[in-house]
């Protein structure tokens, strides 16, 4: 009755061992495979933001500001593999972590950035073709003024020559 | 009335020729403002520890100068962004160059904008006597296949000798 007694309460002692994370995260085999894997994630990450800057750029977004953010999660995952090279694999961790969630921002920022791209595009198309369309409104209103008051002009000459004619004679 | 038409006449042909003197003019004007499209390119350059191409270390003594620094610039003219990634290799003046299959010595990266350059040190320090040379590579990432591609012209080398005190 003792024996399995003490085995219950070694048995659930293990199941907590195995369900606490930070007990988890300090055992030196759970952490360097999480490591790995965390700066495979920031790089897969950082290469998926690289791309949505590429495809915002042709879009003809102004991506400077992506950019710059883009370096700096680069930074960070240099950051991360000297730390676990070092052997710190709890600040590696974090500068991981830090880059991933950069990355995710710049995600976010290339959406915005080529919404106003494709707005600012629509908003010229329309501006121009505003302008277009006044521009030729205002040169076919001109031909017919300027028709109108040259027939009217050589009008008034002629019955002036005729007046002159006529007072001459 | 005879007159009038030979007026009217040459007042169009008048206003026909200025129409095409300032449409000519416009199209001359436009083609010389507008830069005729150039060729894309990104290159890689090393400088000496003075920012000058003429004073790259050739001779090395151990112990005196054999730690020094190189400037290495990456320029961007691909008329887009570029993530692009530096690679410092060391052979002994014999191996395969254009890409060196050595695994790098150093790996420097990031993403440029169009137009931009990019200029970093780096120190290097040999201990061993003998021929050495030091390969930089520059590779740019390619979006479609995930890897980084070889940019074939973005390459150089210095060699050198270094002696025992």
């Amino acid at each position: 009755m003792k024996t399995r007694l003490w085995l219950t309460l070694a048995f659930l002692t293990f199941l907590f061992v195995l369900v606490d994370p930070c007990t988890n995260l300090r055992v030196d085999f759970s952490l360097e495979t999480p490591i790995n894997e965390g700066i495979e994630e920031a790089r897969a990450k950082f290469q998926e933001a690289f791309n949505a800057t590429v495809e915002a750029e042709k879009t003809g977004a102004e991506v400077s500001e992506a950019v710059k953010k883009l370096n700096n999660a680069l930074d960070y995952i240099f950051q991360a593999e000297n730390l676990a090279s070092q052997g710190d694999m709890e600040q590696a961790l974090f500068w991981t972590q830090a880059s991933i969630q950069l990355s995710e921002e710049i995600l976010g920022l290339t959406q915005e950035l080529k919404q106003q791209a494709e707005t600012l595009r629509y908003t010229r198309l329309i501006v121009y073709s505003a302008i277009s369309v006044v521009l030729l409104i205002l040169g076919v209103y001109a031909f017919f003024i300027g028709r109108r008051r040259w027939k009217k002009h050589r009008q008034n000459k002629f019955m002036e020559m005729r007046v002159k004619g006529a007072l001459a004679s | 009335m005879n007159s009038n038409k030979m007026e009217d006449e040459e007042k169009t042909i008048a206003v026909a020729v200025l129409s095409a003197i300032i449409i000519l003019a416009g199209l001359l004007v436009y083609m010389s403002l507008t830069p005729a499209p150039q060729e894309p390119f990104a290159s890689l350059y090393v400088l000496d520890s003075e920012k000058k191409a003429d004073n790259c270390p050739q001779l090395l003594v151990m112990g005196e100068n054999n730690t020094f620094l190189l400037w290495v610039g990456v320029e961007n003219f691909m008329g887009r962004i570029e993530y692009s990634s530096v690679l410092v290799k060391m052979d002994d003046g014999t191996g395969y160059t254009n890409p060196s299959p050595l695994d790098p010595v150093y790996r420097f990266e990031k993403v440029l904008l169009n137009k931009e350059t990019w200029e970093f040190p780096i120190t290097i320090t040999i201990n061993q006597t003998g021929q050495h040379r030091i390969i930089f590579e520059l590779w740019l990432f390619n979006e479609f296949e995930n890897v980084f591609s070889y940019s074939k012209n973005g390459w150089c080398n210095i060699r050198l000798d270094v002696l025992e005190s």
